[in-house]
């Protein structure tokens, strides 16, 4: 079942709107996946993890959530370092490591840890419905919010739903296994799960329409930002100003410290 | 019968079939009067549901024409206009609320008529006090249970200040608590018309003056009062007894 582990954490990041954390995650993460320097991603990464530890997240949960992530980040450094072109470091029979593809690698492990800690810790200690309005008050298109928020409402209904044809399938004494029958068994479950799923979207838009639907969507939700608000984006804003300034090395990181 | 010309709604020789299908709907006549409170009980796919559906346009219908106070509804913005005034209460209520809060849910027909943002709260507070559901504005809607999801269902569909209320099962899934609420309300509402399709005889006899059946795709009306009787078991009843 989806948990909203974050939610209740209290601490200053939920005292910031949620416009506010939207902007600082869409601000912060542009510059990170853009910047290619080791010297702008490794403070980035020390950033997120600073930023974690003020909103106080429980670093066992913010390690759950980054194993798996390790899984995708273990296939390419399992792929990366041996197939990258550039200067070999390392022979192992007919295998190469080249320091290109070591760089890499390294380049998108810290740029991934670090979005999804900053993702954890400014998106996900608010609810769905706060980052709907949130994005739709940064002008994204209703559609795309719209989108959200049915999936939102709706993945409940749909694990449910699996829930009941998973339940059905063990009352009458299905077991899991690797024979050719468990795996048209499974196919035919989530075919049956599509199908319900789609019959289900078309009531909700049935119903949808008996309401006055006509594709614009209205939010009742009004945040106003405080000082604390346009303080933490400046501060947001100068980090990634300096971040910009290193990765074009107008700056370098020594004279910075 | 009833006169056509006091009509809300009417039906003339409307017929419905799937593409390739068997006809569901067949030459159906039906008038619906202000102030009427009208049960239709019939077997599963006898085309209740497709009635409904017809009738505030998500079907079209194969023949036949559809008036609301004799002005014929053809276009899908003749049926727009429809569902302001026609309210469909959905069989799920799952499929009807898909918002994250109650509050929001039941604002999202006012919003979509064009009212403003605090009409549309006014009229939703105000629908909520009404069904007695003050307490659950800020309540996540699906983890409401069974019947307080249909309660804000209906909620939802009152919110668009419908003159006509079509209910499509309201009773299924229901507990008993719950039904008893559920026929206090649609007592209450004296200024409602309404047809409700239910299985349930006794939850009919509670909530509306006429209950017709459908068959061959048509409604009979039969308004004649039959004597009938009933086989029935008790303890003792082999006993020579009364009921009263």
């Amino acid at each position: 079942m989806l948990q909203e582990t974050f939610i209740s954490q209290k601490s200053l990041i939920q005292n910031l709107t949620p416009w506010t954390r939207t902007l600082a995650v869409i601000i912060s993460s542009t510059v990170i996946a853009l910047s290619n320097n080791l010297s702008v991603l490794l403070p980035a990464l020390g950033t997120a993890l600073l930023l974690v530890s003020v909103a106080g997240l429980d670093f066992r949960q913010v390690g759950r959530r980054l194993l798996v992530l390790s899984g995708f980040l273990l296939m390419i450094w399992l792929i990366l370092p041996f197939t990258y072109q550039g200067q070999i470091v390392w022979r192992i029979s007919f295998l190469s490591v080249s320091h290109e593809g070591l760089l890499a690698a390294t380049r998108l492990t810290l740029k991934t840890c670090s979005m999804l800690l900053i993702f954890l810790t400014l998106i996900s200690t608010m609810s769905t419905a706060d980052l709907a309005h949130a994005l739709h008050s940064l002008k994204i298109p209703a559609k795309l919010v719209l989108l959200l928020l049915i999936t939102y409402r709706y993945i409940f209904l749909i694990e449910d739903e699996l829930q009941t044809l998973l339940r059905a399938a063990k009352v009458r004494n299905f077991k899991p296994g690797t024979t050719l029958h468990c795996y048209r068994t499974y196919a035919y479950l989530l075919g049956m799960l599509f199908v319900r799923a789609a019959e289900r979207a078309q009531r909700v838009h049935q119903a949808m329409l008996c309401r006055g639907f006509n594709g614009r969507f209205h939010s009742l939700r009004e945040y106003h930002n405080r000082s604390l608000d346009y303080g933490f984006l400046a501060l947001v804003s100068i980090i990634a100003v300096l971040m910009t300034l290193c990765e074009w090395k107008v700056i370098t990181l020594p004279t910075l410290f | 019968m009833h006169q056509t010309h006091s009509a809300i709604l009417s039906l003339q020789k409307i017929s419905f079939h799937y593409p390739n299908g068997p006809t569901v709907i067949n030459d159906l006549d039906f008038t619906l009067n202000k102030g009427d409170r009208i049960g239709l009980t019939a077997p599963n796919g006898s085309g209740k549901s497709t009635l409904f559906h017809l009738i505030v346009g998500l079907l079209k219908t194969s023949s036949g024409r559809i008036l609301c106070e004799d002005q014929e509804i053809i276009k899908e913005e003749d049926f727009r206009q429809l569902r302001r005034r026609v309210g469909l209460l959905f069989q799920d209520a799952d499929d009807q609320l898909f918002f994250p809060t109650v509050l929001e849910d039941v604002a999202f027909g006012p919003l979509n008529l064009g009212k403003s943002k605090e009409e549309a709260l006014t009229i939703s507070h105000q629908v909520l006090q009404r069904l007695e559901l003050v307490d659950f504005a800020d309540r996540i809607t699906f983890k409401l249970s069974g019947g307080e999801k249909k309660l804000v269902a209906l909620a939802t569909v009152l919110a668009m200040e419908p003159d006509v209320l079509l209910l499509d099962e309201p009773t299924a899934g229901l507990d008993h608590k719950t039904k008893l609420r559920l026929i206090e309300l649609l007592n209450n509402f004296t200024d409602l018309t309404y047809l409700i399709v239910s299985h349930e005889f006794d939850f009919l006899t509670a909530t509306t003056n006429h209950i017709y059946t459908m068959e061959n795709g048509t409604i009979l009306v039969d308004e004649e009062l039959h004597i009938h009787h009933h086989e029935h078991a008790h303890r003792s009843g082999q006993q020579p007894h009364r009921h009263i």
